[in-house]
């Protein structure tokens, strides 16, 4: 029997798929049936000190290879959503809350209202490219990244996980600012920024001009991010980027990742791609010989 | 490699005519083949470049031309509503699972922009030969929408229509569930479909559940991606612009601690409906 249950710091995950932060991340209801769906737990969308409404419409296009998203960031605010969550006591399953804030102070307090919560782990969201002053600009930053992993360090003993942007010259310059801050682990990669032109009228189509790509037309960069952030780390890296089926799993978790994300895809295969992505990836293992991930993890290193 | 589908993506679409449905609604026709080919209760992404894009169901689906019924409520709906012949949006879509052709004597509940996927839906009942009660209701004589193509629809030997007003101004005065009871008690009625203000369905679903008659109801939540991704729109453990917007008895059943009673806003807080 194989055992694919992983452990990423002090979360214990059941299998090693997570729904991505910003996907469909804000009632604990539909948390639940996406765990039915396969997931081994759930990343929320990301969620700030006030409640946010988002940019206006569109929000979203399909362009090849995946989708340009400018969602804005909305989110009810870490009062409301922290209360949802607490009231929510009947969820049974790994919850990470996403976090964004500018400032030290900001993510402290954020952080702080949902310590009494279901939530078992924090994603720091240091990577949105299409919210200026709280994603890519201070996520491009060390020295940022070293503070605000830092504040929310000192504030929660949960497991604490900083996802990284891939439009940086050198990520393991930024992930490794995030792991001597103390980050329990690294989640690669954020979307990178991207802009669509309707022809007929000659004009972005995205309301806010510019969007983050998401999809299969991302996995490459982030496979080539995990691969190098595998041998410069010690800790943890969940893979986040274009993951569509469970040869995509098994590829970032040949480059290093302990667990992936999954987002984009659900948009086209419906919730039960997480277990059609946790069945591929038992029978690929038991064809192979191995009774866990570890015999594949960062194996690509090696060959 | 998937090549890129034209679903998700805005097809820029000239408005072909603008008609007043209401003193409150407008009617606006364009011509796009996927939304000809659209069932009722499916809905569009509609844009207005530089404003906004919102979710509205087809009042008129026919192979040719497709139109949409608002009422200017919103920044999308309201710049809409300024619009002319001859000017461009945007669609995306169809989206979502429409109305489901069932039963042998339906009745269609709706109520003010409500009634518009009622129109195509009474359309495709007759067409199937089943009989349909068409139950409209607004506030006002002048408010009631689609009245000319409703009594048109009610020339087939099978067709039967109703209207109601809060006023009285015409038809029966008062509210719809009590005109639908009282329909109830006197004709076979073995499907209900409603859509109109949530209150409205409300009741409506818990008229037909106690009855014992399957109802389909048209819900509405703030929509953004309409694809499954952004959950703007989740009703319990439901993702609307997916599973619905026309959900089922199982399904209604499933959200009446939220039906009629709560819904998000666009930053995701849950408020009072």
């Amino acid at each position: 029997m194989v055992d694919i249950s992983v452990a990423i710091s002090s979360l214990k995950l059941e299998n090693p798929t997570l729904l991505a932060s910003g996907i469909l991340g804000i009632s604990p209801k539909t948390f639940m049936r996406i765990k039915k769906s396969g997931a081994g737990g759930i990343v929320t969308k990301s969620i700030g000190l006030e409640p946010n409404d988002g940019y206006s419409a569109p929000t979203l296009v399909e362009v090849e290879g995946g989708y340009l998203n400018a969602m804005g960031l909305p989110n009810p605010g870490c009062e409301a959503f922290s209360e949802e969550l607490r009231e929510a006591d009947w969820l049974d399953m790994p919850i990470i809350v996403s976090v964004f804030g500018s400032s030290p102070e900001e993510l402290a307090k954020i952080v702080d209202s949902f310590e009494d919560t279901p939530c078992q782990a924090y994603e720091l969201n240091l990577s949105c490219p299409h919210v200026s002053n709280v994603g890519v600009e201070v996520g491009s930053d060390p020295r940022s990244v070293y503070e605000l992993t830092s504040a929310i360090k000192q504030k929660s003993k949960k497991p604490l996980f900083v996802k990284v942007t891939p439009m940086v010259p050198d990520v393991i310059e930024i992930a490794k600012a995030a792991e001597e801050a103390g980050a329990d682990g690294i989640t690669a990669v954020n979307t990178m920024k991207g802009m669509v032109i309707d022809l007929k009228i000659g004009r972005p189509i995205l309301h806010n001009r510019v969007g983050g790509l998401s999809g299969p037309a991302l996995k490459p960069v982030a496979i080539r991010c995990v691969y190098e952030l595998y041998k410069s780390l010690n800790i943890p890296i969940i893979g986040c980027g274009g993951v569509t089926t469970w040869e995509d799993a098994i590829e970032f978790f040949m480059v290093g990742a302990t667990a992936v994300q999954v987002g984009t895809a659900i948009a086209s295969r419906d919730l039960i791609l997480f277990q059609e992505i946790v069945d591929g990836i038992i029978k690929y293992l038991e064809e192979k010989g191995h009774d866990d991930l570890k015999g594949i993890i960062g194996i690509a290193h090696k060959r | 490699m998937e090549l890129l589908t034209s679903v998700n993506r805005p097809r820029i679409c000239k408005i072909l005519s603008v008609q007043n449905e209401s003193a409150t609604m407008k009617t606006f026709e364009f011509a796009d083949d996927e939304c000809s080919a659209a069932t009722a209760g499916q809905f569009i992404m509609l844009w207005i470049p530089g404003v906004d894009e919102f979710p509205l169901s087809l009042s008129n689906i026919k192979s040719g031309s497709v139109s949409v019924t608002v009422k200017p409520w919103a920044e999308g709906s309201n710049s809409l509503y300024k619009m002319r012949t001859g000017e461009l949006i945007g669609v995306r879509g169809p989206y979502g699972r429409g109305f489901q052709l069932k039963g042998r004597s339906a009745a269609l509940v709706g109520g003010g922009t409500g009634i518009a996927p009622l129109i195509p839906l009474a359309e495709a009942l007759l067409s199937e030969d089943r009989e349909v009660t068409l139950l409209l209701a607004a506030k006002t004589r002048s408010e009631l929408p689609f009245l000319a193509k409703a009594t048109k629809l009610m020339d087939f030997d099978k067709g039967e229509l109703i209207l109601t007003t809060d006023d009285g101004s015409i038809g029966v005065k008062g509210q719809a569930p009590k005109t639908l009871n009282s329909l109830m008690g006197k004709k076979k009625i073995d499907m209900v479909y409603v859509c109109g203000p949530e209150f409205m369905m409300q009741k409506v679903v818990q008229l037909s559940i106690a009855r014992g008659i399957e109802v389909q109801a048209s819900l509405e939540r703030i929509m953004k991606c309409a694809i499954g991704l952004c959950g703007s729109c989740c009703v319990g453990d439901l993702i609307l612009c997916r599973d619905g917007p026309v959900l089922d008895s199982h399904e209604l059943i499933k959200v009446e601690d939220e039906l009629g009673l709560l819904t998000r806003d666009k930053s995701g807080r849950i408020s009072s409906l």
